[in-house]
């Protein structure tokens, strides 16, 4: 499974929404169900899942599904 | 004579203030200790670190504030910002943001935990709108229609930089009905209220109610 698939499918379970209605394009802060407290909910479990520690400045570049999946990628690498 | 000015770093402690007693709107219970499972003091240290890192289009930005000043002392403030202007991030990433990066990961388990009973009270902010939180004026201070200057303010600064600005929005607690009338002296109409039915909710905030009022510009 590709990052961008297991982010979806991460993503999606704190959402509570299917992998498949997720649309990695959009900004996240206009996704459905993405609020504050949501938002904190699914940086930490990416940071967990991926044993990856995001900075300030990386988190706020943040645009949409898509570029976090880069952004875990580069800390990977 | 009071003076209306934009805040600075010298009026955090005023702005944590603000920040804090808005949250509680006139209760005990501030949500930012208790979904994290933080004390007051940890808050107030918490947000010092936020609101030093400056980050503009949020609630937890100093420029996001106009203070009024009485005698050299800073004495009422009220947050507004345009929401995601000129494709800047939503205020809620940016709020989410300066929150995980204050906090400890025993605070970030909390929240795990208790995000379950506040889920879906607060509303999506709009963008291009002028968004106005963090309300409060000194109790000494109060009956000068403080409050309503520096939402005034507020309304003045956004159409000098956004000139088609079509409204502004706020959201209140079910319980502040005070807030609500002094809204509607200015203009406010109530469009929605939503309602938490989780038992617990009360244990974490104020109120299982919120409230958007709009006011077209």
């Amino acid at each position: 499974m590709n990052t961008l698939t297991q982010l979806k499918t991460l993503i999606a379970g704190e959402l509570k929404k299917p992998a498949e209605e997720l649309d990695e394009n959009i900004e996240v802060g206009n996704i459905s169900g993405w609020d504050s407290m949501t938002h904190i909910a699914i940086i930490t479990a990416i940071e967990e899942q991926f044993d990856i520690k995001f900075k300030l400045r990386e988190i706020n570049n943040i645009t949409n599904i898509i570029s976090i999946a880069e952004l875990v990628e580069k800390k990977q690498s | 004579m009071y003076k209306i000015r934009k805040a600075t770093e010298t009026d955090i402690p005023f702005l944590i203030e603000t920040i804090i007693q808005a949250e509680k709107s006139g209760t005990d219970k501030l949500g930012l200790a208790t979904l994290f499972d933080l004390s007051e003091d940890e808050v107030r240290s918490n947000l010092t670190a936020i609101l030093e890192e400056e980050m503009e289009g949020c609630e937890f930005s100093v420029t996001s504030f106009l203070v009024a000043e009485y005698e050299g002392e800073t004495v009422a403030a009220v947050g507004g910002w345009i929401e995601a202007f000129e494709g800047a991030t939503a205020s809620a990433t940016l709020r989410a943001n300066l929150i995980l990066f204050t906090i400890s990961t025993a605070a970030r388990e909390a929240i795990q935990r208790n995000k379950k009973y506040v889920e879906n009270l607060n509303f999506d902010r709009e963008p291009d709108t002028l968004q106005i939180e963090y309300v409060y004026v000194a109790s000494a201070h109060r009956g000068q229609q403080l409050a309503g200057q520096l939402i005034a303010a507020h309304i003045k600064h956004a159409r000098q930089i956004f000139p088609s600005i079509k409204k502004a929005q706020v959201q209140i607690f079910g319980n502040n009905e005070k807030a609500e009338k002094a809204y509607q002296k200015i203009g406010f109409v109530t469009q929605k209220t939503n309602t938490l039915t989780h038992a617990d909710t009360l244990n974490f905030l104020p109120h299982h109610e919120k409230k958007l009022m709009e006011l077209h510009l």
